[in-house]
């Protein structure tokens, strides 16, 4: 009989591909027997090149159809079939499929020495590499993803035994007309990708055969989602086969499964979503979700779908089950992909190796460091926590600390219901590594905080540079340097935390560029520094734009780098700027601790707690004069200045340039922070640290000096000796600052209150203690501390930072100042309220107390509610004789309000997501395991080879 | 590599086999690829440049990092000279405080009670305090009228307890603030305890120092302690001597019941002693102490005499209404055998470790201060000071030292018959800008008003017999005022003023000191 095709070319914009097209076809061996070209409401000339072209039909398809609906069109005008006529074809090409000369040829050699064959498939072959099979035959897994069987494989006739397969591409696709009108042509609900595959599956379940043909070869600029579109994002691509795959899913499934997998969808498209961010495919998260709910909610397109294939159907899917791709042919095949042209435009960057830690001599640095470190605070060992200055010891419970997060009752004081500092979130994570004694995180941090710093010091400083000795000094001189040593010596754990991580963060956001994992690890680096020492979040904020400035092209994986940071801070600053006191929010972590004024001058010797590095009490002990200090610590900075300004001279003066701003940036966070007072601890006000800014300062200027000391080379060796044991020596006074006792920090006592209190506390965890202090001349300060003592995952910057009152204050101020006096005040209507069962009474620190001193002894003494205990190393103690079971009014926890739900859960979404893009797993394919004896198995070489 | 494919690339693409130039072109893909590295080429240009201009080029680049390099090193001196010159504060967030107005508490004042001796009228049951008659009191309160009771217990057996009085808390709104003043006298003639006693009731005290007293021959001292709370008082009484501090057993952790009076001798912890000095320190409630003196010479009756609390230990003590009265006759009675201690005296502790120097200014006191003198006393010991040849008058005494120090002092009379009755005055405590005095019964009675301060001040008697009075007090000097016997007067302007009121006749010798309301319930700051 005779054979009669119809060729349908469908174009939307494509021009550029559309001559070559149109040449493929008038160069065909065998001519189709009508041309229909279809415009899809190009933008360009297309419809003119159509035009001029031997179409036999010109149509114009509505602006939004489909590649399936484009040849609906072309069918209106095609010549009516031959009623029953089984030999009628359509043959589908797309403006950006040209066949070669053969082509067609092949493709009705295979159908007609076949009847069964209803659509067979050409070669498609890469627009520009025609050496490169583009797809060859497509099928799809036992999960319904569609496979293309062939993907960007070199061809060497490899494929070429294929026959059978289960579906083939849209492009070049001929196609027997009876069958494409029975079927109903492609199903409206694929509008691109799986299309072709689905209209194939259907072709199998209604007994025919779809096959390849090897011989028949077309060009292809791209998949059917490209359809009139000049390029897509790996994001759409996504999405729209995500969108495919679930339409496919829903029609596809029995009836009785439908509701199930109806309901499965939106959950696993948040598993799958996760999946994504592992992988490190942000972009492809939004576009799950979307489908997900797009798919639940796509009304008729899957019932007309199912109407659809129930009508054609014929034979059961178990007919077509061969053709499917078992998951694990789909990974294999998956991992075998060839890697061709396309994929490896970016420039391939060659750089030196950097110096590896061991041969770089990084773990000298870390062990130095590390032996320093114990002579520093060794002390601490065996403590079960560390207090003094900014300390205090942790919940004894994990589940106590993370209590402390989010929004919620604000244990300190008489109490309030408010947002969590930030560092309380570091602080349960810290304290969750110490499960069994959460305190014990700030003892280790302590004891390995300069090892710590070390590490982080030698990987960023590699990167920077390829010499084989910079890094390891600057390990060295990072982890000894004052800022952080001054920072522990007065309990500053914040300020501590954000020194050891800042050479981390720096190096992260350098290499944010490059990867998702490191854009999301300085994510989260920012919230931790920032949420440890909230006052260099504005320098880091001013880092992070000059960083986006310097990677512009890759801006996009560094422009979240503030969410989690931003996620973290947004209770506590609506809460602070709705309080009137935006200033507090630069509050230090940690129990408020007055710190000396510094000048100008002191802070640009790296001493920020005045004084100077302890040199002062040095030189005193040493029978020389004290106020040389200042003289002899420029002295032995003067190296590390020298070198810093050096940078701006020598060869390369821009790589100088950012790290001396960086200096300047930490300069002016410290004498900004240290003219501040935004806080207050009894009648003393606090400022802010100014140690975080002088380790961003430090961080500036060593950075500099590593580039001075790269730039001159080997010329440099003796000024980085110089440079070593000066600042290593400047910091003497500082690590021996516990060994001479000029240390606040010490091992934690077991207890915080009288232990007569800790015991009644074990049993009556709300039991209030009143903790009064005298505060010079007649004036107290009076503090309520509940349970076993307010610990540091208690303290509050927002109770800190208050300048007024609030109304439980004033009660517990006005029950102190009754307390303290002989009054008639009814002082038991307050403590049964409070749930105060103690009153601690510290002894004075001044003379300018003992008289209020012995005035509050004398009161409480004389007032009948109180039972005298006695002396403890708190105070004296008094006990409440009518303390009963009284439980203080608390609030709802950080789970107890909807908003501290949100709060909660919107944190906690987001850092999950960033951990998850954070973490440094690119998913190295698995292959099948091979079964079967060793000796079976492929050459390891192979493995390696295909691994990159 | 690349160069010799390239040419055959595009003469090989057009033969018209189509696989062999799909695999040549795939190759030279693949070495396309691999050439790559062939870049680091490059870098040999640039390399080349920085030889050729050494002298223009070279010279620039140079002085373009020079003055990058300056600017570099001025941003960093302008940082800190900046830095510098901020002001001090550029944010003070404050501290907050609470001032908080204790509510006012009932007064509270307990008069020291009858006078008391051990043993009975025959001389039996010598360690049992046993009271003689009442001691007769007075009080009086602004703005309300106060309240009279008995403490409910007490050591004495006769069951006459001291006199409590109460001036209940303020009511709400009440502009004046409450005050309430009390003081006894009593006239004791029995057997050998002989004379005229009167004290100033006073609050309740966590810390009490007394001057006065003695255990030697014939002296006997009780201490009373009264605790008018309502809890238990736990009281620790530390006596000094001339021989320095005396260890007492059984003088510490003294359990004072709430309502109660506690008397002990102070011969039981420390007999034979000259010139005792006591601190009672209570915890829990507060107490008011007192000591009672009687002296006995031989069977001759010396007098009794009720001490009241003096000032603690201070650099600066003012013992104000030293009154001494026929100074011949005390002269030409004191050389007998016994009757040395009606030698007017001062009694100093120097409490501590450090020896004190210290100067001692006696005047009338109605003149300027003048030069004393000075004296070295040894740390931990009470001196004793004569005072000898001062004409009659009443004085004011001035102990300056380096070390706080304690001070009080005696004088005596002797009467007509010959009979000596003696007087202790401790230093006093400023009262307020409104003092409250109730003048005990007794013979003459004189208010007498010093003005330690360096500014005059005028002060407003009320409730005279004849009508107000306004007197003038000089800087540094005072003024005696006669008053009625059981007058009660109001005081104005006597901020920083001493108040003390003496009573002097026949056989009849006794002083006061009029003390303020304690601290305990002035504002306070309260901060978080």
């Amino acid at each position: 009989m005779q054979q009669r095709v119809t060729a349908i070319l469908v174009a939307r914009s494509g021009a550029e591909y559309l001559h070559r097209t149109l040449a493929a076809i008038d160069a065909q061996t065998v001519r189709p027997d009508f041309f229909i070209g279809v415009d899809a409401s190009s933008a360009d000339e297309s419809a003119a090149l159509l035009a001029s072209s031997g179409a036999a039909q010109l149509v114009t398809a509505p602006a939004k159809s489909t590649f399936g609906q484009g040849v609906a069109a072309a069918l209106h005008v095609a010549p009516s079939p031959v009623a029953g006529s089984d030999n009628e074809w359509l043959w589908l090409l797309a403006h950006d499929n040209a066949p070669e000369p053969t082509a067609l040829a092949q493709l009705f050699a295979a159908v007609e020495i076949a009847p069964s064959v209803s659509v067979a498939g050409p070669k498609l072959m890469r627009w520009h590499q025609a050496d490169v099979i583009a797809e060859f035959g497509e099928s799809m897994t036992d999960f319904g993803t569609s496979v293309r069987l062939v993907d960007g494989e070199l061809d060497q006739a490899q494929h070429d035994v294929q026959n059978d397969v289960l579906g083939v591409a849209a492009a070049g696709m001929l196609v027997r007309r009876s069958v494409w009108t029975a079927l109903g042509g492609f199903d409206p609900g694929l509008p691109s990708t799986d299309a072709a595959l689905d209209f194939s599956i259907r072709a199998r379940l209604a007994g025919h055969r779809v096959v390849v043909v090897p011989g028949a070869r077309v060009a292809s600029a791209g998949g059917p989602q490209h359809f009139g579109r000049t390029s897509t994002s790996i994001a759409r691509r996504t999405r729209i086969s995500r969108a495919a795959q679930l339409h496919r899913r829903l029609v596809y499934a029995p009836a009785f499964a439908l509701p199930l997998h109806w309901v499965a969808l939106v959950p696993l498209a948040i598993i799958r979503s996760i999946v994504h961010l592992l992988a490190k495919r942000p972009g492809a998260v939004a576009g799950e979700l979307v489908t997900a709910f797009a798919t639940a909610f796509s009304g008729m397109a899957v019932g007309r779908a199912r109407r659809n294939l129930r009508r054609t159907k014929t034979v059961g899917w178990r007919a077509i089950a061969p053709l499917r791709l078992s998951w694990r042919q789909a990974r294999e095949q998956r991992s075998n992909r060839y890697v061709g042209g396309e994929s490896s435009s970016e420039p391939t960057v060659y750089a030196d190796e950097p110096v590896g830690f061991i041969s770089g001599g990084g773990l000298w640095a870390v062990v130095s460091a590390g032996i320093v470190g114990l002579v520093a605070f060794g002390a601490l060992i065996g403590a079960t926590s560390a207090v003094g200055g900014g300390l205090l010891p942790l919940a004894h419970r994990v589940s106590a600390l993370w209590a402390n997060v989010g929004y919620g009752w604000r244990d300190i004081g008489a109490g309030f219901t408010g947002a969590a500092d930030p560092f309380a979130a570091v602080l349960a994570f810290g304290g969750t590594l110490f499960f069994w004694n959460p305190s014990t995180a700030v003892v280790v941090f302590y004891v390995f905080a300069l090892p710590l710093a070390a590490v982080g010091a030698f990987f960023s400083a590699r990167h920077f540079t390829v010499s084989t000795w910079i890094p390891a000094l600057a390990a060295l001189l990072w982890a000894v340097s004052p800022p952080l040593l001054g920072s522990l010596d007065t309990g500053h754990l914040g300020a501590a935390v954000a020194h050891v991580l800042l050479p981390w963060f720096v190096l992260l956001l350098a290499r944010g560029g490059l990867s998702w994992a490191s854009g999301a690890g300085a994510a989260l680096l920012f919230a931790v520094i920032g949420a440890s020492a909230p006052v260099l979040v504005p320098a880091l904020l001013i880092i992070w734009i000059a960083a986006l400035a310097a990677h512009p092209t890759s801006a996009h994986r560094l422009l979240g780098v503030p969410i989690p940071a931003a996620a973290l801070f947004a209770p506590l600053v609506i809460d602070q700027l709705i309080r009137g006191t935006p200033l507090g929010l630069l509050a230090d972590p940690g129990v408020p601790t007055p710190a000396g004024t510094d000048s100008a001058a002191q802070l640009a010797l790296g001493s920020a707690e005045g004084g100077s590095l302890g040199w002062t009490d040095v030189l005193i002990g040493l029978a020389l004069p004290g106020p040389a200090a200042p003289i002899v610590v420029a002295a032995l900075l003067l190296p590390l200045a020298a070198l810093a300004v050096l940078g701006l001279f020598v060869r390369g003066p821009r790589r100088a340039i950012p790290p001396l701003g960086l200096a300047l940036l930490g300069y002016a966070t410290a004498v900004l922070a240290s003219r501040v007072e935004v806080a207050s601890i009894g009648a003393a006000p606090v400022g802010v640290w100014a140690g975080s800014g002088l380790s961003l300062f430090w961080l500036g200027l060593l950075g500099a000096a590593i580039v001075a000391l790269d730039a001159i080379g080997r010329v440099g060796r003796g000024g980085a000796v110089l440079l070593g044991v000066a600042s290593v020596l400047v910091c003497v006074p500082l690590i021996a600052a516990t060994l001479l006792g000029t240390t606040v920090v010490r091992p934690g006592p077991d207890r915080l209150l009288p232990a007569f209190v800790d015991a009644e506390a074990t049993s009556r965890a709300g039991v209030g203690t009143l903790v009064i202090t005298p505060a010079g001349d007649e004036a107290i300060s009076a503090t309520l501390q509940r349970g076993r003592g307010t610990l540091l995952d208690d303290q509050s910057t927002l109770d800190a930072t208050a300048t007024s009152l609030s109304e439980a204050d004033v009660r517990l101020a006005n029950l102190a100042g009754n307390l303290a006096s002989r009054s008639g005040y009814d002082s038991a209507v307050d403590l049964d309220d409070l749930a105060i069962g103690f009153v601690v009474l510290a002894e004075p620190t001044g003379d300018a107390s003992d008289a209020v001193f012995t005035r509050t002894r004398e009161a409480l003494d004389g007032n009948a509610l109180f039972v005298p205990v006695g002396e403890t190393t708190n105070g004296l103690l008094w006990r409440y004789s009518g303390s009963g079971d009284a439980v203080g009014s608390t609030g709802p926890s950080n789970t107890g309000t909807p908003l501290g739900l949100i709060v909660l859960g919107g944190q906690g979404l987001v850092f999950a997501l960033t951990v998850l893009l954070a973490i440094p797993t690119s998913l190295p394919r698995r292959r099948a395991p091979v079964r079967g004896r060793e000796t079976e198995e492929p050459a390891t070489t192979f493995d390696e080879d295909t691994d990159d | 590599m690349t160069d010799p494919t390239e040419p055959t690339n595009p003469a090989e693409r057009g033969g018209a086999e189509p696989v062999a130039p799909e695999s040549v072109a795939s190759e030279s893909v693949e070495s396309a690829a691999v050439a790559k590295p062939a870049k680091p080429a490059k870098p040999a240009k640039p390399a080349s440049k920085p030889v050729r201009p050494a002298s223009a080029r070279g010279a620039l680049v140079v002085g373009a990092r020079g003055i990058t390099g300056l600017v570099g090193v001025a941003v960093a001196v302008a940082a800190i000279l900046a830095a510098t010159v901020i002001p001090g504060q550029l944010h003070a967030a404050g501290v907050p405080s609470l001032e908080v107005s204790p509510v006012a508490a009932a007064q509270q004042r307990v008069c020291p009670g009858p006078v008391l001796r051990l043993g009975d009228d025959e001389g039996g049951q010598a360690t049992i305090p046993t009271s003689i008659g009442r001691a007769a009191a007075v009080f009086q309160s602004i703005p309300r009228t106060s309240e009279s009771s008995d403490l409910t217990s007490t050591d004495n057996v006769a069951g006459v307890a001291p006199l409590l009085l109460t001036l209940p808390p303020e009511d709400a709104g009440e502009t004046t603030p409450p005050a309430l003043a009390g003081s006894q006298s009593q006239v004791v003639d029995a057997g050998d305890i002989v004379g005229f006693a009167t004290a100033e009731c006073s609050e309740a005290n966590g810390d009490t120092w007394l001057v006065g007293g003695a255990t030697d021959v014939g002296r006997a001292t009780l201490i009373t302690i009264s605790n008018p709370t309502t809890v238990i008082a736990t009281v620790a009484m530390t006596l000094y001597s001339e021989t320095g501090e005396i260890a007492a057993p059984g003088a510490t952790g003294v359990v004072v019941p709430p309502g109660a009076q506690r008397i002990f001798s102070l011969a039981g912890f420390a007999p034979d002693i000259v010139s005792p000095v006591v601190r009672v320190q209570s915890r829990g409630g507060q107490v008011v102490a007192n000591l009672q003196q009687s002296v006995v010479r031989t069977l001759a009756p010396g007098g009794v005499d009720i001490v009241g609390a003096t000032d603690g230990p201070s650099r600066s003590t003012t013992i104000p209404g030293l009154v001494l009265s026929g100074s011949d006759a005390v002269a030409a009675a004191q050389g007998a055998e016994g009757y040395e201690d009606l030698q007017s005296v001062l009694r100093v502790l120097v409490p501590g470790d450090t020896d004190a120097n210290i100067t001692v200014r006696i005047a009338l006191e109605t003149a300027p201060a003048e030069d004393g003198f000075t004296l070295e006393l040894d740390a931990g010991r009470v001196t004793e000071i004569p005072l000898p040849g001062l004409a009659d008058g009443a004085y004011t005494v001035t102990v300056d030292s380096d070390v706080p120090v304690v001070a009080g002092a005696r004088s005596s009379i002797v009467g007509e018959t010959g009979r000596s009755e003696f007087a202790w005055v401790g230093s006093a405590s400023s009262l307020g800008d409104t003092g409250l005095v109730s003048v005990a019964a007794g013979p003459a009675p004189v208010l007498h008003l010093t003005n330690p301060t360096d500014a005059e001040a005028t002060v407003t008697i009320a409730g005279l017999v004849g009508g107000d009075l306004t007197v003038r007090v000089p800087a540094g000097r005072g003024v005696a005022t006669p008053v009625a016997s059981g007058a009660d007067l109001v005081l104005h302007g006597t901020a920083g003023l001493l108040a003390t009121v003496t009573y002097l006749g026949a056989g009849a010798f006794g002083a006061f000191h009029v003390t303020p309301p304690g601290p305990g319930s002035s504002d306070i700051t309260v901060y978080r």
